[in-house]
């Protein structure tokens, strides 16, 4: 294996300009993505769509925003858009995981084999929007994502210029629903319940009355902490100051000295993993006594673990775990069994979302004469709006919106107690 | 005042790591004219090595107990090592081969190979950070209400400690005079019998041993490493490194410095969130009246 050095040089020359070109047509194509509304619906999957003008050797299905045929013989391809680079793939590759592992444990629809095509959304717009694309020309027949709320803003528009079936597990910011797309669900709840349901725990229960604000400008993180701020003030609490930490960065001192000095009851974090166990390890050794709040994005044990030991005793608000954990333990089983990890965040939203998009494939996929498998992406998009769907994750009904009906508990909150996370209410 | 003051040792701190940083930048640029975009992932690396030094230290506690003082060298040494076997194998397979091409090329190649080694961490450590063992007391010298860790003070002789050996370095020592007469003109230095390639190489491991060093300090300060934290102390360096004129040894040092406490001070006018502007806008305003930065040297002279 041994390889010239000059070779080498040239690859890695070659991956260098590779990522820049991928900069670039990120840039680009998010302008160029309009996607032309002539249907080629059923039309034997030879001729190229112009939707997807730039359609890959390797693809076989058509992608037109009419109905999509995937020849005898072929695969149906689920999209999953995801963090697969950077921190946020600590929560992004379980979120490819727990998708993978529903679509393996489905096997077939109709006598044809699905599979999971995977791109990295690096929980950020331009990246989402390139993925979208990619998605798109690839044939997908459906996507489950975008990671993150900023990514989803940034990308529902050319899914939605597709028709694609979009139902994403973690993309919580209420902006995203609020778009009013027709093709777009969500298995995550909204953040609108979510930061409101904080900041009367924070007032109510644990009885803070003045409160520092850091998220991590993300549309998730700021976006929570908008609506914690307002409902805490509402209710009659102070907010003392609202700090934002620059994501990648791992010296947080300045912050947590501003902190310090505002001297809070407790400090409320947007945000996820790696920047919130920095954050409130800081706080700790800086000698803070407040309390510490965060929410889903670090509602994961790897949270605790990168804290080394600061985490105990931090509140953290998610998403409610359903009454009886019959399915959820079914799930959590499963993936264990599979990767050998627990389960993680996120994970079993992941796996409704899959499980959602491939029993309406199952309901309007219709094989034609020829014996090639026809979805049409209308009745697809009809099929998941008047899903009753019993997840590992609760009960699942969409409203008008695409968001989540909340049935029983509207949110969790868990505290970490002996290194774990234990929900006290 | 408490506030201010504890906001300038803040500033202080990450202003010297910048500094240990920038001045690999600035060392290979003044060689080579080349920005290596892959020193921030030999301060990454440097962070990593640190911390399975340290990790395997604290698993074998009768050692680290006894002798926290050698386990802090010894961790500090292997980053050092890392880092420079890694600079070594990267100026000869990405950089040497481009040494004629455009200078665009090799500026490319430093971006792949910053990608490459970025994303090997990435696997190795699947996406999940690690939390250094805690090697300083982390406890904190109280002085009114200011609060200074240990570590702080330590980064802070350390930095200080490289620049002066540095400076040694480059002035008093044969390779250091190689290596300033390879930055004057290479072509000249080689007809004069000095072995270009080896100046260049020990240019590299000179920045790397910092960028090294400087990762372990910085990992025990924050005491986390993860696959993605060379990138911003990276960029931050490298702009110290053109704030205090690149190419210059003093000038990396004082723009370290300089950017570091400019950006730990304006959390107090704009909060935290604008300290990056705060970093550029200063950049900005300096190249504006001086384009060469504060110590570099005019360059509009030069062919």
């Amino acid at each position: 294996m041994k390889m010239g050095s000059r070779a080498r040089s040239r690859m890695l020359l070659v991956g260098g300009m590779l990522a820049t070109l991928t900069l670039v047509f990120a840039a680009c194509s998010s302008g160029t993505s309009s996607t032309d509304k002539t249907s080629t619906a059923a039309a034997g999957g030879g001729g190229k769509t112009p939707a997807a003008g730039v359609t890959s050797a390797a693809t076989s299905a058509t992608g037109s925003a009419g109905a999509i045929t995937i020849k005898k013989g072929d695969k149906i391809k689920i999209g999953i858009s995801t963090t697969l680079t950077t921190d946020n793939a600590q929560l992004g590759i379980p979120i490819q995981d727990a998708a993978l592992l529903a679509i393996k444990t489905k096997g077939t629809i109709k006598g044809f084999a699905i599979e999971g095509d995977s791109q990295d959304d690096q929980c950020a717009g331009p990246a989402s929007v390139t993925a979208a694309n990619k998605l798109i020309a690839d044939g997908v027949v459906a996507v489950v994502g975008p990671m993150c709320s900023g990514g989803a803003v940034a990308a529902l528009d050319p899914y939605s210029k597709a028709n694609m079936l979009v139902v994403s597990a973690s993309a919580t910011n209420p902006s995203v629903t609020a778009q009013g797309k027709k093709d777009f669900f969500r298995t995550a709840w909204n953040d609108a319940t979510q930061g409101a349901e904080m900041a009367k725990y924070a007032y109510t229960t644990l009885s803070k009355k003045n409160v520092v604000l850091v998220n991590d400008q993300s549309t998730y993180g700021k976006g929570l902490m908008d609506v914690f701020k307002a409902s805490f003030t509402g209710l009659g609490g102070k907010v003392a100051g609202e700090e934002a930490v620059t994501v990648g960065e791992k010296d947080f001192s300045p912050i947590v000295t501003k902190i310090k000095s505002a001297n809070p009851d407790m400090v409320v974090f947007g945000g996820f993993i790696a920047e919130g166990a920095v954050l409130v390890r800081q706080l700790k050794e800086a000698g803070v006594t407040a309390a510490f709040m965060g929410a889903d994005g670090i509602a994961d044990q790897k949270f605790i673990d990168q804290a080394g030991g600061a985490a105990e005793g931090a509140y953290v608000s998610r998403g409610p775990k359903p009454t009886d954990t019959k399915l959820y333990d079914a799930f959590a089983a499963a993936y264990k069994a599979a990767y050998g990890k627990d389960a993680g965040q996120f994970t079993e939203q992941s796996s409704d979302a899959t499980n959602i998009i491939l029993m309406a494939i199952d309901k309007v996929a219709t094989v034609d004469g020829s014996g090639n498998l026809i979805i049409d992406r209308q009745k697809l998009i009809d099929a998941v709006k008047t899903t009753s769907y019993a997840g590992a994750s609760g009960q699942i009904d969409f409203d008008a919106k695409g968001d989540r009906k909340v049935v029983g508990a509207v949110n969790e909150i868990d505290q970490v107690k002996n290194g774990k996370l234990t929900r006290i209410q | 005042m408490q506030e201010w003051i504890q906001l300038l040792i803040d500033g202080v701190t990450i202003g010297g790591v910048y500094a240990v940083i920038a001045l690999g930048y600035t060392l290979v640029y003044g060689v080579l004219r080349m920005i290596n975009f892959a020193h921030g992932e030999l301060f990454m690396m440097g962070a990593f090595t640190g911390f399975y030094t340290l990790t395997a230290f604290e698993n074998n506690t009768s050692l680290n107990d006894s002798a926290p003082v050698l386990t802090i060298a010894v961790a500090i040494m292997m980053g050092m090592v890392v880092a420079v076997v890694l600079a070594l194998v990267m100026e000869r397979v990405a950089y040497r081969p481009l040494r004629r091409a455009p200078r665009l090329a090799p500026l490319i190649s430093a971006i792949g190979v910053s990608i490459l080694l970025r994303n090997i961490m990435l696997r190795v450590t699947n996406a999940q950070g690690k939390v250094y063992p805690k090697v300083f007391p982390r406890t904190a010298l109280q002085i009114g209400e200011v609060r200074v860790l240990y570590v702080q003070i330590f980064l802070l002789v350390l930095s200080l400690l490289f620049l002066v050996l540095l400076y040694l370095f480059i002035q008093r020592t044969k390779a250091g005079v190689a290596i300033r007469a390879v930055a004057e003109d290479r072509d000249t230095a080689s007809l004069m019998g000095i072995n270009v390639d080896r100046t260049i190489m020990t240019t590299f491991a000179v920045g790397a041993a910092l960028a090294g060093a400087a990762g372990v300090v910085y990992g025990m300060f924050v005491t986390t490493a993860t696959s993605g934290m060379g990138f911003i102390p990276g960029i931050k360096a490298f702009t110290a490194a053109v704030l205090g004129g690149i190419g210059s040894v003093p000038g990396a040092m004082a723009g370290g410095y300089l950017l570091g406490i400019t950006e730990a001070l304006s959390t107090k006018f704009f909060g935290a969130q604008y300290k990056d502007v705060v970093a550029f806008v200063l950049l900005v305003a300096v190249l504006i009246f001086r384009p060469w930065g504060i110590f570099g040297k005019r360059e509009d002279k030069r062919a």
